[in-house]
């Protein structure tokens, strides 16, 4: 976190610099009856061509083109300033027209999208790190598959060993749903304990029908369904971690695009 | 893809595609087999995969070197040992050559294009090659980098520099080539001299076979490890050539573990040697030369480590020079233990010589102090314990990442992939501790075990960085590597053909996918450094040294 602020220092300090002087030029123009919104708007381009810029750039791997943490604070820290331009240039009022209205929602969406991913980007990772496990996204299936496997020879062995079905009924009725895949999505991003309730629940709730040799199966399940639980966590937070870029990225092409509508519309009719 | 898209097909390739000159005429490889070192081997015992005389042609060669031409250079890495044939080298040991004299050369860039191409290649076919390549790669193989260098003052260079002359009939840079470790020296000839310069694979197999030269060779590497490195060392800079002499003749070069500690290793049989023992009389001055000790301490049932030696660190001259201040009045003991790492070169330098030829005449409280007082608790060790039971120390350009940063976006995995045939040579994975990764990533070692087995010497040290590299066209795909490797951090991956159908060999030799090992090659020819670093917004990953880590 701190590291963060200190590469945030600069690109903010930047930021604040060119908002009091596009402020001050378009105060300037309206003491001057000239259109301010024009420097404003100008102003308001300008810093999302910049931010789109950030996109490029990733894409461009095989050329130094500076290092991506200095963009990633850069793009942080105009954004902020590009929501400050935004607001003097549309005021805060909500727009008129449809397709300003249409504008103003892609940019607010965009802009509220983005906040989430830099929170995101402070606050998930720690979350995973601290669950102990580390696993990458994509094999998740293959890792709640193997957990799956492991507990259904679990099942197998007991019924064999003990010669009693209490433990396999229950499974098939309950448990089984919470191995099926990945559980419990939102809980884990609110933060809450909703998975390890249910799987104490339905853990203790059969334990009281099996004898010494049945429950030391039970906790050998009982240790896989733990590690099912970070599993799931892992899952849930990396899908935001991934996806949430899915909706800001393509929404911010949207309104680059519809920006340049705008532009043609304000140059052929308004000014 | 395959059955729809045309087959490539290729020979296998096998060591000796390409020949170390492949332009070697029969006059000089009747000389080479006339030669008295090699007449003096038996082809009989040789492998039929391996014969002498297919060595002889393919793993040496005869360079002609003209007056004031460098022959090797202090520095470079070197992956070959020579013999000179006629005439005399010399090596400017002090000061050396000035290093704009030197005439290294610099790795080429890639240009735009070829970066440009990384855009608009095809993405969903990675390990594309040209495969024509391959089929042509003898041409241009000639000349190695060194050569072409000349020294434009020969004469000021002999009066002013402490010049050794090397005779005919002198081996010499079997150091560099066996010990995977730079040039020592810079080597050049003051007027025309023929050299045979020998790949270490051929030296290898030669020293598999004869006695002899195992034996010529083993005793050359350890007089001259021995020399070139105890000058180096600070504590012994003020020493006459006179005192020099007697400290040489009296230090012990001593080995510890082996060479090959990746095979036990990656057993999970770590073989860690003792070297000396805590409570142990210090009969000398350990220095290390090569490789990595562990220095610890008895801790409750355990051992405590306090630290890790590398080249150049010292082990028990606190425990000598107490001794010798005190007179050797009372008990004096080894402090802690020293164990060696995989493989560790150790010259002792017995402590008669010490106090008769070093501590006299240097100034020792301005010595380094060894070890740091063990004041720190079992939490604080156990990141340096976990990393040298991995034998992380080897590393020099670990990739490490910090998971309370790292987003997982991956956007690390696609730069790397990008700019390397649509593949990434590293997955993020790897050992955790508590909440740094090291990936697995090529750690560039300063000790690479992989590059021992390797039968072409594809796999080799860039001469500019020292990073480890893979010569794709001369990597026969026989995975040695990849085997060796402790970290597990090279891949084969099978090639794909202009079409995008998996090469294969002919049908005669099985119809089996050609296989190429990949590995991280840091970017090379890129500006910038390593793309992962670059591409990763949130500074969570680093190519750190292991000792920056441990800091």
């Amino acid at each position: 976190m701190q590291n963060m602020l200190s590469r945030l220092l600069l690109p903010t300090v930047i930021s604040v610099i060119a908002f009091v002087g596009v402020y001050y030029w378009q105060s300037k123009a309206a003491l001057e009856l000239e259109n301010p919104q024009i420097i404003t708007g100008w102003a308001l381009g300008a810093a999302i061509v910049f931010l789109l810029i950030f996109n490029v750039r990733k894409r461009l791997s095989a050329f130094n083109l500076g290092l991506a943490k200095v963009w990633f604070a850069l793009h942080v820290a105009f954004g902020f300033l590009t929501i400050a331009f935004f607001v003097i240039h549309a005021g805060v009022f909500w727009p008129i027209g449809v397709y300003e209205q249409l504008l103003a929602a892609g940019f607010w969406l965009v802009s509220l999208t983005g906040v989430f991913g830099v929170l995101i980007t402070i606050y998930f990772p720690k979350r995973l790190t601290n669950t102990g496990l580390e696993i990458v996204y994509e094999n998740i299936p293959e890792e709640i598959f193997s957990l799956r496997a492991a507990v259904e020879d679990i099942l197998v062995n007991c019924a064999k060993e003990c010669g009693e079905t209490t433990l396999q009924e229950h499974y098939s009725e309950t448990l089984a749903w919470y191995f099926r895949r990945p559980r419990f999505y939102w809980s884990y991003l609110i933060g809450s304990n909703a998975d390890k309730a249910w799987l104490t629940r339905h853990l203790d709730s059969v334990r009281r029908y099996l004898n010494a040799e049945e429950m030391g199966y039970l906790d050998q399940i009982q240790n896989l369904a733990e590690r099912k639980s970070l599993v799931d966590e892992h899952f849930a937070r990396q899908d935001v971690m991934k996806k949430w870029l899915l909706m800001h990225l393509p929404l911010s092409i949207l309104v680059f695009a519809m920006s340049i509508w705008h532009v043609i519309l304000i140059y052929s009719y308004a000014i | 893809m395959d059955p729809v898209v045309a087959q490539e097909r290729i020979d296998r390739p096998s060591r000796w595609d390409v020949a170390f000159d492949p332009e070697m005429s029969d006059a000089d490889f009747s000389m080479l087999m006339g030669r008295s070192e090699i007449k003096a081997l038996d082809p009989g015992a040789f492998p039929r995969s391996a014969p002498l005389d297919g060595l002889v042609r393919h793993d040496m060669r005869v360079n002609r070197y003209e007056a004031g031409e460098i022959v090797v250079r202090e520095g470079d890495y070197g992956n070959s040992a020579f013999l000179i044939l006629e005439g005399e080298l010399l090596i400017a040991r002090s000061p050396g050559i000035p290093e704009e004299q030197l005439g290294r050369s610099r790795e080429a860039k890639r240009g735009v294009l070829p970066r440009l191409k990384t855009l608009l290649g095809n993405a969903n076919i990675p390990e594309q090659r040209d495969t024509d390549r391959y089929q042509h790669r003898n041409a241009g193989a000639k000349n190695s980098v060194t050569r072409g260098a000349f020294l434009q003052d020969v004469p000021a260079i002999i009066q002013e520099g402490d010049i050794v002359r090397l005779a005919e009939g002198t081996f010499f840079g079997e150091l560099a080539a066996l010990g995977r470790v730079p040039r020592s020296v810079s080597i050049f000839a003051e007027k025309p001299a023929v050299v045979m310069e020998m790949r270490w694979q051929g030296l290898r197999d030669i020293m598999k076979v004869d006695r002899d030269w195992r034996k010529k060779i083993n005793d050359l590497y350890r007089s001259t490890a021995l020399d070139s490195y105890l000058r180096q060392l600070p504590l012994l800079k003020g020493l006459t050539e006179e005192q020099f002499g007697e400290l040489t003749n009296e230090c012990l070069f001593e080995t510890y573990g082996g060479f090959d500690w990746h095979v036990s290793f990656n057993k999970s049989k770590a073989d860690e040697p003792t070297i000396a023992k805590e409570g142990d009389y210090p009969d000398g001055l350990l220095v290390v030369r090569a490789g990595f000790a562990r220095v610890s301490q008895k801790f409750g049932n355990g051992q405590k480590t306090l630290t890790y030696l590398g080249a150049g660190d010292m082990f028990g001259l606190e425990e000598l020079l107490q001794a010798w201040r005190g007179g050797h009045e009372g008990e004096f003991k080894l402090k802690n233990s020293i164990s060696a790492l995989g493989y560790v070169d150790v010259i002792r330098i017995p402590v008669t010589v010490l106090e008769s030829h070093v501590f006299p005449y240097i100034d020792v409280d301005a010595l380094p102090v060894t070890t740091q007082p063990n004041e720190a608790t079992l939490s604080d060790t156990a990141v340096m314990e976990w990393a040298l039971d991995k034998r992380y120390m080897n590393g020099t350009q670990s990739m490490v990442i910090d998971l309370d940063k790292c987003m997982r976006c991956d956007d690390c995995v696609r730069a790397c992939a990008s700019t390397h045939d649509g593949n990434p040579r590293f997955r993020r994975e790897g050992e955790i501790f508590d909440r740094k990764m090291v990936a697995n990533a090529c750690m560039h070692c300063k000790d690479p075990v992989c590059m021992i087995g390797c039968p072409t010497g594809a796999i080799h040290r860039s001469m500019e960085t020292g990073s480890v590299l893979i010569n794709d066209d001369t990597c026969i795909g026989c995975a040695t590597c990849a085997n060796s490797c402790p970290y597990k951090n090279i891949v084969m991956v099978p090639i794909r053909g202009k079409t995008g159908a998996v090469v294969r060999d002919s049908a005669e030799q099985g119809g089996q996918p050609i296989v190429k090992a990949t590995k991280c090659d840091l970017c090379a020819g890129i500006a910038g450094g390593p793309a992962c670093v670059r591409a990763c917004p949130h500074d969570a990953l680093s190519r750190i040294d292991f000792r920056d880590f441990n800091g």
